[in-house]
């Protein structure tokens, strides 16, 4: 199922790709390691580049399921203006909310999928839970820019066709030491390249399913 | 152990009760230390249970706020009133939850420990750093709830955190630990419970226990301060305190003992919670109290019993011994009549019995030697002993009832004689026949007859008076008059009687005794048979008292002077002897006759003195006589100690040759009864006598027991007829007859007969006739000084004598 988000998102970043390419720019991959500051890997960072100059690009959307009476992804990244769907696949219903400044609203319980997704015009963190379930809880980071992506398994996330040009790179996570504070690189782009993010986290469990 | 009880009873109960008392006191006391130590050990238990009760009310009372603030906390209005900061709203979610579960504090803090919002009287200066740390504990997973102090004040909080579903707020409520805490611990576990506190420094000053809260009077409660370890509010650094300390304490508070744990609940940045759990050890002792008051008279009831029993126990083995110390106090006044019955088996029943076979045989043993002491065997009469006695006890009762009595003393006439002649044997039998008679005459019960010894009876008449005496005297002797027959002959018997009456005549028994034998006496030498005491006869004794002792100097002293009286023949009237006789010349008393004196020179043994000077005497005369042409003999009377003085022959030659005289010059004059006392010796020294050439004739014949086989033998010239059968021969022709025989029997026997007493003419008439041969008396001469018998020898052969044969 992760795949199949992934393979979504990579459609998206596509059809971003096809956009820019009539543009007469010179564009690569950039291949980020998010580490804490033992240097272990860090999954689920979110890590996304602002341009110097805001580069227009059509939102797009994205979907945070509930399955086995949890939010899958934990971690979504989508730029502002993007509409997220909460498709419930449980047979129990649920009743998603977010009381986060970036977007608050509410899905009252429902099953199955939700007549209108929700759209996510505002850059910043959203929390989201389940007043049915304590427990259940994903996130979404809600950027204003294309260029956006968060870290594998092991702690790595590429930017492709990231065009050259001057960025401010950031990375986000949950379990950030400092809550809301976000890590900034200023980024100079020509080529392909590889960058080193380091985050310092806190302890922080996911509650389980119970 | 030396006992201050003379009385073996008070010894077994002293005994007894002590061993019964130190036993109790003993099981008294052990009961008390287990008491003791039961309620102490009882008391460790309730306090154990009370602090689990505190530890479970803690606890309890934490998951009471931890469940009401969960709830609180995942209502999603209230969360969505948190999202939106909506203070108003959730101060009163706040208050609302407060008032459901009666919290005292009600809060919230940002996730950051912030606080927030505040509901309810909160203290004052309640502090951020505890609440913060608390969040801080609950967020890593540590307990929920703590104990914190405000202001002296403690306080169980609880941190609950709100999420949506990351934490987005701590809701803080908790409970103020104060009275009914102490109160609710209380009502489980009957302890009193009392919270002590002791807070870090709040404006400098030193830190200070302070007693929040206590189920006890808090002027008492505060005392228990003091018990307080002083270590237990030293800071123990990053070290989690809470329940971590016990101690178990005895203090006392107002006199009351208390069994105290003390436990520490907090000791956390310089906050010390202590919690005071106690229980009275008196309240506790209470109903082993009561336990053991019912003891305390169990043994009291218990040694009452023992007591009593012990008593019981005492008198039985006591009381016998008792008996028989009153008996043995009997015994030892000499009466013998309580008898011991002891039915009992035991060593004193034994004892009872052995004592009582013993007081038997005494007594028989007494009676007998009594009766040897008190008793005659062969009169089978009480002896002197006995009678004395018996005077003691009539004289006591006179002083008891007046009644008067006599003493009867008897003594029988020529006794001695019957001893002599018939021997011992029949003398017993006299007596023997005698006592029968006595007490055949005698026959009242009062009335005690006793042999006093030799032939002297004793005779006691109870009630009566010297009159009444006086005839059972005459009586007595009448019993006697009938003679005793002794070995086919018959003895006749004559007494004196001595009369003496209690008190008239004395009252003292040893004299009331004396006094009858004068009396007795008395009778005998008057030649009556009766006498009653009178004081004349006192005086008489006394003078005879006296006489005896002078007898001694009157030998020494040649008091005594001799008398003659003339010896007549009847057939020529010429004086042919003279018989001697002593008069005692006593400077005071004049001239004392024989009678009066020669029974106490025989007895006192002067009688031999006296005879050796009367034969002296008579001697001498003799010589001068037969210078002066008168002739006659001299005859001299001679004792029966003379008699058996071996010597006599001797003297008698010495004496007659020295006044040149012949043998028939001197005449020796002895009665019948003096040859009776050692007849051998006697008749011994007669013979030898005889032999010289000198005459002997028996003096009194016809009194005494005569027996003519001694007359027989005895060479003698001459009978003598007693006077008392010459003077009524006149009258009475019996003693005519008895005259007449004896002259008769005198002649026939070769013996010239000689008459005492003639006092007239016709006497000598009468004698004459009957061929007696010589006459003394009166009519003729009367006993004369020696030294005029010349004299009246010249007048009787002047014409005295020719008066008498003429007429």
């Amino acid at each position: 199922m992760f795949k199949s988000l992934l393979a979504l998102t990579y459609l998206t970043f596509a059809g971003v790709s096809a956009s820019l390419c009539s543009l007469p720019l010179q564009a690569a991959d950039l291949t980020i390691d998010v580490v804490d500051t033992t240097g272990s890997p860090i999954e689920n960072a979110v890590v996304y580049a602002e341009p110097e100059n805001k580069a227009a690009m059509p939102p797009a959307s994205a979907i945070v399921e509930q399955r086995g009476k949890q939010f899958n992804p934990l971690v979504s990244v989508v730029q502002t203006g993007s509409d997220i769907s909460f498709p419930n696949f449980d047979s129990v219903r649920h009743h998603v909310y977010s009381f986060s400044p970036a977007k608050t609203f509410e899905l009252k319980l429902y099953s199955g999928v939700p007549t209108s997704p929700v759209k996510f015009d505002k850059a910043g963190t959203v929390v989201l839970g389940c007043n049915i379930h304590d427990y259940m809880v994903a996130f979404i980071h809600v950027v204003d820019t294309p260029y956006f992506t968060k870290t594998n398994k092991s702690g790595k996330a590429t930017l492709r066709d990231l065009p050259n040009g001057n960025y401010t790179l950031k990375a986000w996570h949950y379990a950030l030491a400092k809550e809301k504070e976000i890590i900034e690189k200023p980024l100079v782009f020509k080529d392909a390249q590889n960058i080193v993010m380091q985050l310092s986290l806190k302890h922080f469990m996911i509650p389980a399913k119970k | 152990m030396k006992l201050p009880f003379k009385s073996l009873q008070s010894r077994i109960v002293f005994l007894f009760v002590t061993l019964i008392l130190v036993v109790q006191f003993i099981g008294f006391m052990a009961i008390w230390v287990s008491i003791n130590k039961n309620a102490r050990v009882s008391i460790k238990e309730q306090l154990g249970i009370g602090e689990q009760v505190l530890r479970n009310v803690i606890t309890r009372q934490g998951e009471n706020l931890t469940l009401s603030a969960r709830i609180l906390a995942t209502d999603y209005g209230f969360r969505q009133a948190i999202a939106s900061n909506d203070s108003e709203t959730i101060q009163s979610a706040l208050e609302n939850t407060g008032a459901r579960i009666e919290s005292d504090v009600n809060m919230l803090y940002s996730p950051e420990g912030l606080r927030q919002v505040v509901s309810g009287d909160l203290p004052a200066n309640i502090m951020d750093g505890p609440i913060r740390h608390l969040i801080e504990t609950a967020q890593n997973g540590g307990d929920s709830f703590n104990i914190t102090i405000f202001n002296g004040v403690p306080y169980l909080l609880v941190a609950v955190p709100v999420k949506a579903p990351l934490t987005i707020a701590w809701i803080i409520t908790g409970f103020e630990i104060d009275d009914s805490w102490a109160n609710r611990i209380q009502d489980v576990s009957r302890l009193e419970v009392s919270f002590v506190t002791k807070a870090g420094p709040v404006s400098g000053s030193k830190p200070q226990w302070n007693l929040s809260s206590s189920t006890m009077n808090k002027l008492f409660a505060q005392e228990t301060i003091g018990g307080i370890p002083s270590n237990w509010s030293q800071q123990t650094t990053g070290e989690k305190a809470v329940f971590s300390k016990v101690l178990d304490s005895e203090i006392t508070i107002q006199g009351v003992d208390y069994g105290t744990r003390y436990v520490q609940l907090l000791n956390q940045d310089q906050q010390v919670l202590v919690a005071v759990l106690q229980r009275s050890i008196s309240e506790s002792l209470a109903p082993y109290l009561t336990l053991q008051l019912n003891l305390l008279v169990l043994t009291i009831l218990g040694a009452f019993v023992f007591v009593a029993g012990s008593v019981l126990t005492a008198r039985r083995i006591t009381k016998p011994l008792t008996a028989l110390v009153k008996t043995a106090e009997l015994l030892e006044k000499g009466d013998y009549s309580e008898t011991i019955v002891s039915n009992s088996t035991d060593e004193i029943g034994h004892l009872s019995r052995t004592f009582d076979r013993m007081r038997e045989a005494v007594a028989e043993r007494e009676q007998k030697i009594s009766k040897l002491a008190y008793w005659d065997e062969l009169t089978q009469l009480p002896n002197r002993v006995f009678f004395t006695d018996q005077l003691l006890k009539f004289s006591e009762n006179y002083h008891e009832n007046s009644q008067t009595f006599s003493v009867l003393m008897m003594d029988l006439d020529r006794f001695k004689h019957v001893n002599d002649v018939l021997g011992h044997s029949a003398a017993d039998q006299l007596l023997t026949g005698v006592a029968e008679r006595l007490k055949q005459s005698c026959k009242s019960e009062t009335d005690v007859v006793a042999r006093l010894g030799g032939d002297e009876f004793g005779i006691i008449l109870a009630n009566t008076h010297a009159q009444l005496a006086l005839e059972v005297a005459k009586r007595l002797l009448a019993a006697l008059e009938t003679p005793i027959a002794l070995n086919d002959s018959f003895v006749d018997l004559s007494a004196g009687v001595g009369i003496a009456n209690y008190p008239q005549h004395a009252k003292d028994i040893e004299v009331l005794l004396s006094r009858a034998e004068i009396a007795m006496y008395a009778a005998k030498n008057s030649s009556g048979s009766v006498a009653v005491y009178h004081s004349g006869l006192d005086v008489a004794n006394e003078e005879n008292l006296s006489l005896v002792s002078e007898i001694k100097v009157a030998v020494e002293q040649n008091q005594f002077c001799l008398f003659v009286q003339p010896k007549i023949d009847f057939a020529t009237g010429r004086l042919l002897a003279v018989e001697a006789l002593v008069r005692w010349n006593h400077p005071e008393r004049g001239m004392v006759f024989p009678d009066m004196f020669i029974p106490f020179a025989e007895q006192t043994g002067h009688i031999g003195k006296i005879s050796y000077w009367m034969l002296s005497e008579a001697a001498r005369y003799a010589a001068i006589w037969q210078s002066q042409g008168l002739d006659i003999a001299v005859a001299v009377n001679l004792s029966a100690r003379d008699l058996i003085d071996i010597e006599l022959p001797q003297k008698l030659r010495q004496i007659l040759d020295e006044h040149q005289l012949q043998a028939h010059t001197i005449s020796l004059e002895i009665t019948e009864s003096s040859i009776m006392d050692d007849p051998e010796r006697a008749l011994e020294t007669v013979e030898r006598i005889a032999k010289m050439g000198i005459q002997l004739s028996i003096d009194d014949f016809g009194t005494g027991y005569s027996s003519l086989a001694y007359l027989k033998r005895l060479p003698v010239n001459e009978l003598k007829i007693d006077r008392s059968f010459v003077m009524d021969i006149e009258r009475d022709q019996d003693d005519v007859t008895i005259v007449k025989s004896t002259i008769e029997l005198g002649h026939n026997l070769g013996l010239k007969v000689v008459a005492e007493g003639i006092e007239n003419q016709k006497v000598w008439d009468i004698l004459k006739m009957l061929g007696c041969d010589y006459g003394q008396g009166y009519f003729m001469g009367k006993p004369m000084a020696a030294e005029k018998l010349l004299d009246w020898a010249a007048q009787w052969g002047a014409g005295l004598r020719q008066h008498v044969q003429n007429s």
